[in-house]
């Protein structure tokens, strides 16, 4: 016999439209967000629910661009999990050996030492500098935008980025040369000139 | 040449990117969605589930944006939206505040429709379409200056939301000229799908007019402007066929004031039908000690139903909020916390719930916090419950011809001044 679901049914109220095509604009970007961030899809979706639950509870507060308040409240649940669980193993690492290079090119030579320049690279950094690094560069968001999740100015977020950024690129250079050359820059306006 | 001088950081993270919320979109179903939103739902509802308390969304006092106007405008299609954001401005300063201080206008000679609805349908071509299947089923918006009707057919057997629909809107006068000349600018999305705009000028009911048939997409949408009347032009647009369009045109017809207000649809209130519908919107919403429907009754500048609902729900909220500031004044803290109680579910009266679904506020619709007035009632409720009610900073307001309007919304504006609400300090 299935399961009754026999919880009442949420009454509706004026927000819950808002809340609703919040979920469903965002629900991926989230779900990418915390993936990049937690070892397993299921721990990452757990994230996702607890953040929305979160959202739910503060539908009345929800801002016109939610992804940044989204974030926000995401990067609460994690550490939050992260103190009660201590789930996060080497998360920069890890995501470093996960990170995809078959964007770079067809060659998978080029691909691995990509991919390992970068795994070395961005496990020496600190869990911070990822962090500013990982929004920018993987969750899409600029200055302004990582700077509400992180709850800091524009102004500082610049300073963490730049620092994060040279680290990044030092330690890129110092690892073993390969043959081939980085992939062109693309400039991003959500980078430190914004 | 050295990765030194190559080797951008964010480059490189980006294109080693782990994870794609692109493909994470596409391999989740619509009812998967739909369950973990359920399920997100229900977690947010239990009290006993554990939230984290990281406190860094506090940022969001800060999203609130500048207030405005909704509805206006707000389903004109693509081509109008240079026009319809030139008036937005002008609109946003001009704001008739909600709950009690508009003035009452007195009854005039046509005691069955409200005096401000006369006004708009005297100033207007007062056209109908009068083709069998017609009928209006929204207005939009519904002023003297700007309206827009929606007209569906409704022995359309595909009858649905985008089936067979046509508008007809006014605008003032004096912006003719600006929405003809925006108008004819076919824009480079019009033209990569097939956009091919054809002008011609014609009569409607002995009129001059200007018909546009834009061939977008292989479709057939047609603008008709007829020259302005007094203070307003009207504009008809439809996606019909050639004939259909034509039997369109030809059917309208200008008629009378009491003929067309009897031609709109439900939410322009008619007085005849205001004390059921004022009886619908309490229904749900507990009143506060002393409260009178008869000033309620007795106004007749409210035109809409979203304005009846301002009207209602504002008298309702205002009366709370008056008493709970009377309670906590003398101490009186049983009369304080019937105040908060009374209030203490305004986000689910039914009222506000219509106001939204009028309104259109669903999804991205919704205004965000602080600009939806809706929400006002939702924050004061807030307020009393934390046990401070604020009446600054205020709505700066001006007086134009007896009326008292809204001139500009502060930043955190107290919800009491934008209700109108006679609270003491």
């Amino acid at each position: 016999m299935p399961p009754v679901d026999d919880s009442p049914e949420p009454a509706p109220d004026i927000y819950r439209g808002r809340f609703e095509s919040c979920f469903r604009a965002h629900h991926a970007r989230l779900l990418a967000f915390a993936m990049r961030r937690v070892s397993g899809r299921e721990a990452a979706e757990e994230v996702v629910a607890d953040t929305f639950a979160v959202a739910w509870r503060r539908r009345d507060r929800i801002p016109e661009s939610p992804l940044p308040w989204l974030y926000a409240i995401a990067s609460n649940v994690l550490a939050d999990q992260y103190r009660s669980t201590r789930r996060r193993r080497d998360l920069g690492l890890r995501l470093a050996h996960e990170a995809r290079a078959d964007a770079t090119g067809s060659d998978p030579a080029e691909s691995l030492a990509l991919r390992e320049a970068f795994s070395a690279a961005f496990a020496g950094l600190e869990e911070q500098e990822r962090e500013v690094l990982r929004l920018v560069a993987w969750d899409g968001l600029d200055v302004r935008e990582a700077a509400q999740v992180l709850g800091c100015s524009q102004g500082a977020f610049r300073v963490r980025l730049h620092r994060a950024r040279r680290k990044l690129t030092r330690r890129l250079d110092a690892a073993k040369p390969i043959d081939r050359e980085c992939p062109t820059p693309v400039p991003r306006p959500a980078e430190e000139a914004r | 040449m050295t990765r030194d001088s190559r080797t951008d950081a964010l480059a490189l993270m980006r294109a080693v990117n782990p994870t794609s919320a692109e493909e994470l979109r596409e391999a989740t179903g619509e009812s998967e969605l739909a369950r973990a939103m359920e399920a997100a739902i229900a977690a947010g509802e239990s009290p006993a589930r554990p939230i984290p308390a990281g406190d860094r969304v506090a940022m969001e006092g800060g999203a609130g944006g500048a207030f405005r106007r909704p509805g206006l405008f707000s389903r004109r299609r693509a081509a109008s939206v240079g026009f319809g954001l030139a008036c937005a401005g002008v609109i946003a300063v001009l704001i008739v505040l909600g709950g009690g201080s508009v003035d009452t206008v007195k009854e005039g000679g046509r005691p069955t429709y409200a005096a401000a609805a006369v006004e708009v349908a005297e100033a207007n071509p007062r056209l109908l379409v009068t083709a069998p299947g017609w009928a209006i089923v929204h207005a939009h918006s519904f002023e003297v200056d700007s309206g827009i009707l929606e007209y569906r057919y409704r022995n359309d057997p595909a009858y649905g939301r985008d089936a067979n629909s046509l508008h007809l809107s006014w605008y003032p006068a004096r912006s003719y000229g600006t929405v003809l000349r925006e108008h004819r600018e076919v824009s480079p999305w019009q033209e990569r799908h097939g956009g091919r705009l054809v002008e011609t000028s014609t009569t409607v009911l002995g009129h001059p007019a200007i018909t546009f048939h834009d061939h977008l997409g292989g479709g057939s949408d047609y603008s008709t402007f007829l020259r302005p009347q007094g203070r307003v032009f009207v504009e008809i647009n439809a996606r019909l066929s050639p004939s259909d369009y034509s039997t369109v045109l030809r059917s309208l017809r200008a008629v009378s004031v009491d003929r067309w207000l009897s031609a709109m649809p439900p939410e322009v209130v008619q007085p005849a039908a205001r004390s059921e519908v004022i009886a619908g919107m309490l229904d749900g919403v507990p009143l506060p000690p002393g409260f009178q429907i008869a000033p309620l009754e007795a106004e007749t500048h409210f035109i809409d139903r979203y304005q009846l609902g301002q009207a209602v729900a504002g008298a309702v909220a205002c009366g709370w909020l008056e008493s709970w500031s009377a309670a906590t004044r003398s101490g009186d803290d049983a009369a304080a916390r019937q105040a908060v109680e009374g209030m203490a579910g305004a986000r689910r009266w039914p009222v506000l719930l219509q106001m939204v679904q009028e309104k259109g506020y669903e999804g991205d619709v919704l205004p965000a916090h602080g600009n939806g007035w809706p929400s006002y009632i939702v924050e004061a409720a807030g307020e009393i419950a934390a046990g401070r009610l604020r009446r600054h900073p205020a709505v700066r307001t001006t007086r134009i011809d007896g009326r008292v309007y809204g001139e500009g919304i502060p930043a955190n504006v107290a919800p009491v001044s934008v209700l109108g609400c006679h609270v003491r300090g």
